[in-house]
């Protein structure tokens, strides 16, 4: 057991290099920062929002639009000059993204129920999301003119009918159900939620897995191309202690990263989603998801860690036969290229389509990839399937021991050092 | 004098190749036996089986009388190994990596100071030891990796091309090393192609060629039955 640790130390030492720390905690900080930076635009999103008004209509025009305006979180001010170009410049200056023109003769018009038209100029000054996002309720300012003119309108010609009634005369109560649990709210205000809870764990799965992977084929391709392999196999430690060495000790250092990654994610997350929910809204989501069965629980949690260590153990040990075949460290990339694949797919599959709707065939050959059932680990933690995941992680077992049995083998035999795939051409 | 290792009848195949036929030789205590030949003659191929890591096809490896494919435990606490051009782990310091092999080679903390001493004093590598492997000269490198060989007194010490790659002074350190080692009761397999370093270093001989055995002895009787001057001599004579 001593020689075991020993083992696992010394991996340890040659994985955590400053080469490795370093781009980590750059990481960390970037996601922080990009966080803060996104938390801070989106509540410069949520603050009222300047537009710039031309008018060249009546004063009742002005006092009409600016009022729906400022009722939609705007800012307003007025320019009482009849120059487009100049309105605009001045916009620019001040750094006004949008700027409306009034027209001459707008509210008579609407009396005589003539269709009218508002000029919009859009003062673009960067390409951003946020930028589009500021647009985007612009747009929305227009829609709630035009419902405030056509309510008029309808006010003026069906007087007996309110206009809201008129428009929408069927009204949808949403409920969505979960198993047999059923709760008053939006599909898509739950979605959105649990979309803003969870993403980033798949993100980090796939990361971590694919560097964990990647981590252990290099270190055995390492020790095999600078023979401390051939050092260490002729010393007085088992072979297996030795795969469970690297094992773990690449279990270990993976599990680092994981939480490192975790913490990055958290920070960006928290930017990105910061002022999007205020606290009640958050909070009666939260209620409607309770009552639909969708909560983590701690044991939800253990499992899914579980999930994700055995799909990083079995990525491990895959990837030091990988490591094996390697003819030297820069043919590793290609070697473990199957192993990216294996990952990618489910990764792609299970968060990006319709996976209950997919033909049994693709389901089971997902079901069959072992790196599939931590994915599909986070979507049964909220809806608490736990025999779902425990079969999962069942399945990573057993596939994690065929794989640990095969290393052993081949690290019991003359494959360890004749074992190796050729790129080259042959000539 | 005992034995220490005795080579019977030794086959190994790779697919359709046949690396080593029919190979056997003993060496005794005390003693500094040398596999010469040619690059691709089967030396390290041979080296690698009595160090554990290859199967034989056919044939017998015991050491201390013990057949080491029965017995792979127990024997490699009696040998060590180093591997023609090997490295060591550059993130750790020289130290670092001699703490590591003693763990791995001691059974108790006395055991593994005493190794640590020896290889200290082996490797004369002294201050640079706290510096990290990557830093170090091939001589540097292969000193370190000879004194990991031998810290833990081994049975048989299996060097294969001990001084492959370096300089004149690296090499005749290491060689000096080698020499007084032997005298303190360590049998030495080594292989090489280099002959002078073969009748310095070496108490007996085979030269192999293509797998096979050609002769073996002294380097004076190799010399003598053949009426060469000098090793090369005696290798071009039975190779051609």
């Amino acid at each position: 057991m001593k020689k075991f640790f020993v083992l696992v130390k010394k991996e340890v030492k040659e994985l955590l290099t400053i080469q490795m720390i370093l781009p980590l905690i750059i990481m960390v900080i970037v996601f922080g920062f990009i966080g803060q930076v996104m938390s801070k635009e989106t509540a410069k999103i949520a603050a009222p929002q300047s537009i710039l008004l031309l008018n060249q209509d009546t004063q009742d025009s002005l006092d009409t639009i600016s009022g729906i305006l400022k009722e939609n979180n705007f800012t307003v001010s007025v320019f009482d000059k009849n120059d487009v170009s100049e309105v605009i410049k001045e916009a620019r200056d001040k750094r006004i993204p949008v700027v409306m023109v009034i027209p001459e003769n707008f509210s008579q018009g609407l009396k005589d129920f003539q269709p009218q038209q508002l000029s919009m100029y859009k003062v673009v000054q960067d390409f951003s999301l946020m930028a589009s996002a500021r647009y985007n309720m612009v747009d929305q300012a227009v829609k709630t003119i035009n419902n405030y003119f056509s309510d008029e309108w309808l006010k003026e010609k069906v007087g007996s009918i309110k206009p809201e009634i008129l428009k929408t005369p069927i009204a949808v109560k949403e409920f969505v159900s979960i198993d047999d649990k059923v709760a008053n709210v939006s599909f898509s205000a739950v979605m959105g939620f649990i979309q803003k809870q969870t993403t980033f764990i798949p993100i980090v799965l796939f990361l971590v897995i694919i560097m964990a992977a990647q981590m252990v084929a290099m270190t055995v391709a390492n020790e095999k191309e600078n023979k401390t392999f051939e050092i260490l196999l002729s010393s007085p430690v088992s072979r297996k202690t030795i795969i469970f060495a690297k094992l773990v000790g690449a279990g270990i250092v993976a599990l680092l990263f994981a939480a490192t990654y975790m913490i990055g994610f958290r920070y960006y997350m928290q930017g990105m989603t910061g002022g999007a929910l205020s606290g009640n809204e958050a909070d009666g989501i939260v209620s409607s998801l309770q009552a639909l069965g969708v909560v983590v629980t701690p044991m939800g949690y253990v499992l899914l860690g579980s999930s994700l260590f055995l799909g990083v153990l079995v990525a491990l040990a895959i990837a030091i036969i990988l490591g094996i075949l390697a003819d030297s460290v820069k043919s590793v990339q290609a070697v473990t290229t199957p192993l990216m694949v294996l990952i990618l797919l489910p990764y792609l599959l299970v968060n990006f389509t319709d996976f209950g709707g997919l033909a049994p065939f693709a389901k089971w050959m997902i079901y069959a990839i072992p790196f599939s059932h931590p994915f599909l680990a986070v979507g049964n933690l909220m809806t608490q399937d736990y025999v779902s995941i425990g079969m999962g992680i069942a399945y990573q077992a057993v596939i994690f021991l065929f794989f640990v049995v095969l290393a052993a083998k081949i690290f019991s035999s003359d494959k360890i050092l004749t074992l190796k795939l050729n790129f080259k051409r042959k000539k | 004098m005992s034995k220490v290792l005795e080579v019977k009848n030794l086959n190994k195949n790779y697919g359709d190749i046949q690396a080593v036929k029919d190979v056997s030789f003993d060496i005794n205590e005390n003693e500094i036996f040398a596999l010469v030949g040619p690059n691709g003659a089967g030396k390290s191929t041979i080296l690698k089986i009595v160090a554990t890591i290859l199967n034989p096809t056919s044939g017998e490896v015991l050491i201390n009388g013990k057949n080491i494919h029965h017995n792979a435990d127990s024997i490699r606490k009696m040998i060590s190994y180093l591997p023609e051009e090997a490295g060591a782990y550059k993130n750790l310091t020289g130290i670092g990596y001699l703490e590591f092999m003693a763990d791995i080679y001691a059974d108790n903390i006395q055991q593994k100071k005493e190794y640590l001493e020896f290889a200290k004093e082996i490797s004369g590598l002294k201050d640079r030891l706290q510096s990290k492997i990557a830093t170090y000269s091939k001589g540097m490198t292969r000193k370190l990796l000879l004194a990991r060989t031998v810290m833990s007194r081994p049975k048989l010490a299996i060097l294969d091309e001990p001084t492959s790659g370096l300089d004149i002074m690296n090499g005749y350190e290491i060689r000096t090393v080698i020499k007084n080692l032997a005298k303190t009761g360590m049998a030495v397999l080594l292989s090489s192609h280099n002959m002078l370093e073969i009748e310095f270093l070496s108490d007996r001989l085979a030269l192999i060629n293509k797998g096979v055995i050609k002769t073996s002895g002294t380097a004076e009787e190799l010399k003598m039955k053949n009426q060469a001057k000098n090793l090369e001599e005696v290798f071009m004579k039975i190779a051609l």
